[in-house]
This record gives structure tokens, sequence and C-alpha cells, in this order.
């Protein structure tokens, strides 16, 4: 039975580092995920981290400078900074993670079929992102937040994911063409699966290391957006304890209180620069 | 039965498919014209060099490419003609092997969720005998139960080309393309692969057209054997009719570069079969004319048909003849 000889699994992946060891040949991924730990831990733990609320005046002069009872400062209304800036920990990754499932939905949504479909799909759907793209990033979520008739979180991620997609959109419609030709995607065809089926099923699930690439980096980006449409005043409303809106307030104060505008700046540095840098560890590692 | 261009009573009759593929000014004609029909449980082989055409006509019998003219008839219906829908519930009648067992199973499905697909899509019978199916296709290939929760990574090609097979196998379909089944593997496992696929055509009555370019293969497992050259059928016969008396010389020649089973036999070395390459189709009448030992004036004015030069042999040149006396 020559067949018997050869029915011992393949050997090849199975001598991998694990733990600790396969961390430490990843320098890049390791330092991502502790910065993304860090913003993280700050988001979680936020109420008993935090020495006060973030929404209470100190009385008397504001700004202050740093000093043991406000470690790092308090903004021009008396806050205390580190207190906010860990609670818009929350805000930042919340409008991240969220901000970009939405841009990962409709990404798949147009990405998916204009790979699959070819054709007058494609050049339809192509189009369309073309058109969207054409705009500064910036620039179209300011016009779409003045379009929405109020503004919240919901709102807001919703702008953000309606401004993100359109990357997504183009790297599944690339990915999409390349698996198109696959032989077990015929295979899957001769079968008898519809489309929806051989996309859901043989397609999309090839989809995932290269979407978890694109999720970290559109992750950042959201982020950074969100930043910019508080630092224009399109963002979530006061009081909430947002970074962009923290900065866009420093700015005024940018001579007689730095420390205003450098914190704000370094946590979205950290999140941004966190995400990124699993973004590109996994892109090395994809082939 | 069936004659080679026609018939009637046919499981599968191709019906003067064609296929071009538009390129800027080189348009390749990858199947020109092509007829045969294969009655049921027949096993009909297509052989042919590399780039002949075969693999598009095998997808062209499946509608997986849309061909550019001609029509194929399964149990009478035209595949062609027929709605999405429709032709979707046709796929349970015909299925196919693929040449590479290692591209052609998704990586990220195990064995079992790689044989309940095709009874998911045609959602045949319950939950338990969707299972009870898939255990009994597996058995049938020869793989123990324990695979079915493995992934194909975890497979030799041997073994997993029997899962290609399981899978085609598990509607029970009535005809099954199959493209190059063996030209992947090694050769002590192409035997048992091509036996293995005997012994399932004896149990269910299949239909077999074998895509191949080795003619011993054929010789062995084809009740008719058609030879392939540039997008054209040139010669068709049954099997042992070829072999005896092949009367195309690209025939001739393809027989002559089989090597012999004793290598201590002193063997007649002959060239390539024909001249070398050619800038592809198109510039002769006779494709075959380029590369043919034999060509003649004629052969570079008129087009050769398919003419029956004995029966059920059927020789597109315009130089053979049928011989008097064949030697058995």
């Amino acid at each position: 039975m020559a067949a018997q000889l050869f029915s011992g699994p393949m050997t090849s992946r199975a001598r991998q580092p694990r733990g600790a060891a396969w961390l430490a040949a990843r320098p890049l991924l390791a330092t991502g995920l502790l910065l993304l730990c860090v913003v993280v831990g700050a988001a979680v733990f936020a109420p008993w981290l935090a020495p006060h609320s973030p929404l209470t005046q100190a009385r008397g002069d504001a700004p202050l400078p740093p000093s043991t009872h406000f470690p790092l400062g308090t903004d021009s209304l008396g806050r205390d900074l580190l207190s906010r800036l860990l609670f818009g920990a929350r805000y930042s990754l919340a409008i991240g993670g969220c901000a970009t499932l939405v841009a990962l939905a409709i990404g798949l949504l147009v990405g998916l079929p204009a790979g699959y479909f070819g054709g007058m799909v494609d050049g339809a759907l192509m189009r369309l992102v073309d058109v969207v793209m054409a705009f500064p990033s910036i620039l179209l979520a300011v016009a779409l937040a003045a379009v929405l008739p109020y503004r919240n979180l919901g709102t807001v991620l919703l702008v953000i994911g309606l401004v993100n997609w359109t990357t997504v959109a183009r790297v599944v419609r690339g990915e999409t063409l390349a698996l198109r030709e696959q032989a077990f995607v015929e295979a899957a065809r001769a079968l008898g699966a519809g489309p929806g089926r051989v996309l859901l099923r043989h397609i999309a699930p090839h989809l995932a290391p290269t979407l978890l690439t694109v999720a970290s980096l559109s992750a950042g980006t959201a982020i950074l957006l969100d930043a910019g449409l508080s630092y224009l005043g399109m963002g979530l409303p006061q009081p909430t304890p947002s970074w962009g809106d923290m900065l866009r307030e420093a700015q005024r104060w940018y001579r007689a209180a730095p420390w205003l505008a450098v914190w704000p700046g370094v946590a979205v540095l950290i999140t941004v620069g966190g995400l990124n840098m699993i973004a590109f560890d996994l892109q090395r590692r994809r082939r | 039965m069936s004659r080679a261009p026609g018939g009637s009573s046919s499981l599968l009759q191709v019906d003067r498919l064609s296929k071009r593929y538009p390129g800027r000014g080189n348009a390749i004609l990858a199947v020109d014209d092509v007829s045969f029909a294969l009655s049921a449980g027949e096993t009909f082989g297509l052989v042919g060099e590399s780039g002949c055409g075969k693999s598009t006509l095998a997808r062209c019998v499946l509608n997986l490419i849309r061909p550019t003219a001609g029509r194929v008839l399964f149990d009478g219906r035209n595949l062609f003609d027929l709605p999405g829908g429709e032709m979707r519930a046709l796929r349970r009648e015909m299925q196919i092997i693929f040449q590479d067992p290692y591209s052609s199973l998704d990586p990220r499905m195990t064995v079992r969720a790689t044989l309940l697909e095709p009874l998911e899509i045609h959602r045949v019978g319950s939950h338990a005998t969707r299972e009870a199916r898939v255990q009994e296709v597996l058995a049938q290939v020869g793989l123990p139960e324990s695979a079915l929760r493995k992934y194909p990574h975890e497979f030799s090609g041997g073994q997993r080309q029997r899962l290609g097979i399981a899978r085609a196998l598990a509607l029970a379909p009535r005809l099954i393309v199959a493209d190059e089944p063996v030209s992947a593997l090694d050769l002590s496992i192409r035997a048992q692969i091509l036996n293995l696929m005997q012994d399932l055509q004896e149990a269910y009555g299949l239909t077999y057209l074998l895509i191949a370019h080795d003619l011993t293969i054929v010789r062995h497992f084809c009740h008719r054997v058609a030879v392939m050259f540039q997008g054209q059928i040139v010669e068709s016969a049954p099997t042992d009719e070829l072999f005896a008396c092949p009367l195309h010389p690209y025939t001739q020649a393809l027989l002559r570069a089989i090597p012999p089973p004793d290598p201590d036999q002193p063997r007649k070395r002959s060239g390539p079969a024909g001249r070398g390459e050619t800038d592809g189709p198109g510039e002769w009448p006779c494709r075959f004319a380029p590369r043919c030992p034999l060509a003649e004036e004629i052969c570079r004015r008129e087009a050769p048909a398919l003419r029956e030069l004995r029966p059920e042999h059927w020789v597109r040149c315009h130089l053979a003849e049928a011989p008097l006396i064949v030697l058995q």
C-alpha cells in the first residue's frame, strides 16, 4: 500500500515557536500589541485609574500646570487632563473599532462582487470608489457630518466608516480577483454553488488575514479622522472627553499651557502607532 | 454505438463547439468546431499535447466556460439554453475531477465540510442521511473515517485525489469529466487512482470523459479515443482500432513516442511529433501541415475534413487512406 506510506500528517508547519518566543521573533508586532494594550487598559480601567472625574471643574485658575494633585495639569475649564485622557481612550477605541467594522462591511459589500463578477459590475462599483476617493477624506467627513441631523457616537462612527471603506473595497476586490481563478473556486462552481455561496464560503474566509491588516490600518486612520473632526468642531459634542476636541481646545493655549497639546497628541500617537505596527507586521508576514 | 459526429441516443453530445479567446490581433481559437458523443457507461479519452485546447473543451462541456459557438447536449438538453437555476440543478448529474489535487480542495475546509458541500448545495436528504452519504463515499474511495476532521494539507497527493473523486461522487452523477486526473501524481499512485475510477464506474455506471496527454493511460482505460491537435479533433476511433491502425500522421508520431515497456529492447528513435513548434493555428488550412513529414501541395491549399475511413474511425487528413489489412 504505497498510499499508506505517505499517510502521516505533513509536519512542515508543526515546528513553530509558541508564546513568548514567537512574539520575541516579531518585535514590531510585540511593540504594537504592547502599545495597544496600554490604550485598551486605560480605556477599561479608566474609572479606577483616573484621579478625578473627567467632567468636574476645579475651582480657581485654569489651566493649571502639572502638580501632584493634577499629574498632567488641568484644561482651560479646570478639568483634570489625565482623567480626560483616560476616559478619552474609550471614545477613541470605540470609534476606531466600530468605524472600522462599518468600513469593512461596506468594503466587502462593494469589493466582493466587483472582483468576482468583473465586467460592468466591477466597472460601476470601482468608479463609485474613485468618486469617493477623489475627495480628501476629512473634507468628505465634514460634509457628511454637516448633512446629518444630529451628532452622537453613532453618527460620528458612521461618517468615519463611510469615508474609510474605499481602501477596504479596493483590497478586497484585488484579492477576490486572484481567488476567483483558484481551482477550488472553480470546483465549487462545478458542484453547482451559486455566486453567494462561492463568495461567502470559499472566498471570504481566505480574505481574513488581509482584512486583519487592512482593519488595523483603518482603525488608525479612523482615530486620526475622529481627532480631525473633533478639532474642526464636527466631532462629539462637549463635554465628551475626546482627544481631538482636547487638541482643538489646546490650540488657544499653546503658548501659556503647552502641556494641553502634548498629552492628547502622545495618546493619539501611541494608539495609531501601535495599530500601524501591528498592521505592518501582518502585512510583511503575508508572503 | 454512437457515431463520432452526431449520434442520437447519447448521454452527452458535443456539437460543433468552438471557443475563441479574444486577443489584440492574435485571437486564439482554443477549441475549433469539435463534435463528439458519449453513450452512457462509456469512457471516452481525449488526448493531445499541452495547449491543444483539451482543458478548455472540458470546461465548456461542463458550462464552466461559455463557448463562442456550438451546443453541448446532456440528455438531449442544450446546457447553454438552460436558465441559471436549471443549469445549477443539472450539475448534480455532471461532475469534474481536477488535475491538481492540491489547489482544487479548499484549504480552509475540513474533509467533512468539503464532502458535505455538494449535498448541501443540492439539498439532498436530511442532515443524518448527508452524514451517512459522506461516510459512504469516503469508504468507497478507500479513506478512513478519521479523515473527516482533517484538512487537505494533511494528506498526500494520491489521498487528495481520492478526496477530489469522493467530492465528485457524492451526488452520484452520471457523467464525470476527468481533467488529467493522474498527471500530477507519482507514477506509483497513478494505477491505484485509475483502478479506483474503474471500480467506481462499474459500481455507479459512470460515463467518463477522460482528458489526458498520456496515451498509455488512455489505452487501458478508454473505450474510444479522440486525438486533438490545436483545437481540432484530428482522429477518433475505438481504442484498439486507434492503437492498431493509427491513420493520422500526428497520431502515428504520438504512438511512436511511447517508450517500449522493456528498456533493453532496441527502440527506433524518432523525432518529436512532427517537425517542431509552429506559430499556432490559423496560417495553414491543415493545422498539422507545418509539422507534417508527409505534407503535400493539397495540405497548403485545402482544409481537411473528418472522414470515416474505417468503421467508427474518423481522420482529418487528406493523405490518410484505409489500409487493406490491419495486423491486430
